[in-house]
């Protein structure tokens, strides 16, 4: 495959799990949502013991659970899409030399995911999501005197005229949907196999800038030595710069 | 030019989504062919020319965008028309307010 052609299924791939990624975020949202009613009606519920009541509630409750069911079923679909999948192969084609040797192990970071995809074959390899103390970003926020509005800065070159700083917040600026993840093993990986982690669950500096945030490490090359993944982490790549 | 560093987006000085950086192969400038003169170099893995925005205004910048959306960039932390911001701009976001969906209100586009 030539170059410009290698270059569009790569772009193409990416728009793909962009879109699918897009729609895992919504399901969530819709889940969420689903899960907040339901605990509203399991609330209500507790306060509520007449017996002209119970059966309307109890009716709720059980519409509200089989839509969180739903809201799963749909969420664990769309996050194992055929287009994540077309991506990896993608991905795997994509990159010459000795990159297309090595395959691409993705994460997975919901309960449903973790299920969905060991029952498609694959050995979820469990992790606790930790934030490190390296991590972490600033925002400073500055206040108009006269209106009350707020400006907001993380750079310490951009000082609003006329607004007073009222706050400065160091804080860890990711979030993820579990405290745990897994990386999803394929069940013929070798020991000694190099890999490519495309969502790095373990924490590593990506970035380091010169006023003091830093960033997350996204994806890195890995070794599966049998039990676990070891990280190819090289820390000279610490650096006050970003390619992309 | 606007950066968020911790989901690597590039944003306009008025707060447009210009690009989300992301390079697989986590070169660096270094590693990169000097072969485009002292404002671009070329990625000998992909091909690919990246272009370092150091020297570029935001409409330079747009203007290459828009004739390829998915160009390599180069932004270095201390690089002057560069400012680090903490949350995504209001053009990223959901409209909140009456009439608004409430699926999507508040919340990253």
């Amino acid at each position: 495959m030539d170059e410009s052609a290698l270059r569009k299924e790569y772009e193409q791939a990416q728009a793909e799990l962009k879109e699918a990624w897009e729609a895992v975020e919504m399901a969530l949202m819709v889940h969420s949502a689903v899960e907040e009613k339901y605990a509203a009606v399991l609330e209500h519920f507790k306060h509520q013991e007449t017996a002209e009541a119970q059966p309307s509630l109890r009716l709720k409750l059980r519409q509200a659970r089989q839509k969180i069911d739903e809201g799963s079923m749909e969420y664990a679909e769309l996050a194992q899409a055929e287009s994540i999948a077309q991506y990896q192969r993608s991905l795997e084609n994509a990159w010459g030399g000795e990159r297309r040797k090595r395959r691409v192990i993705t994460t997975a970071r919901t309960y449903a995911a973790i299920n969905a995809a060991a029952k498609r074959g694959l050995r979820p390899l469990l992790k606790a999501v930790e934030a490190s103390e390296e991590i972490w970003s600033r925002v400073m926020v500055f206040q108009d005197p006269e209106t009350g509005e707020i400006e907001e800065s993380g750079d310490f070159r951009h000082w609003p005229e006329g607004k007073k700083q009222v706050l400065s917040v160091e804080y860890y600026p990711y979030n993820f949907p579990n405290p745990y993840a897994a990386y999803l093993v394929p069940p013929d990986l070798k020991p000694g196999e190099e890999v490519w982690l495309a969502d790095l669950i373990e924490d590593r500096v990506g970035s380091h800038w010169n006023q003091g945030p830093t960033s997350r490490l996204v994806s890195c090359e890995a070794v599966w030595n049998g039990e676990d993944f070891e990280v190819q982490y090289d820390p000279r790549q610490h650096r006050a710069e970003m390619i992309g | 030019m606007k950066l968020h560093l911790a989901t690597r987006t590039l944003y306009g000085d008025d707060g447009a989504f210009l690009k989300s950086l992301y390079c697989p192969l986590q070169k660096s400038w270094e590693q990169l062919h000097p072969d485009g003169g002292h404002r671009q170099r070329s990625c000998s893995d992909c091909a690919r020319v990246v272009h370092d925005t150091a020297g570029m205004t935001d409409a330079e910048l747009r203007a290459l965008l828009d004739q390829d959306p998915a160009a390599c960039l180069r932004i270095t932390a201390g690089q002057g028309n560069l400012t680090l911001v903490a949350s995504v701009p209001p053009s990223e976001v959901g409209p909140t307010g009456p009439g608004s969906d409430p699926r999507t209100a508040g919340f990253l586009r």
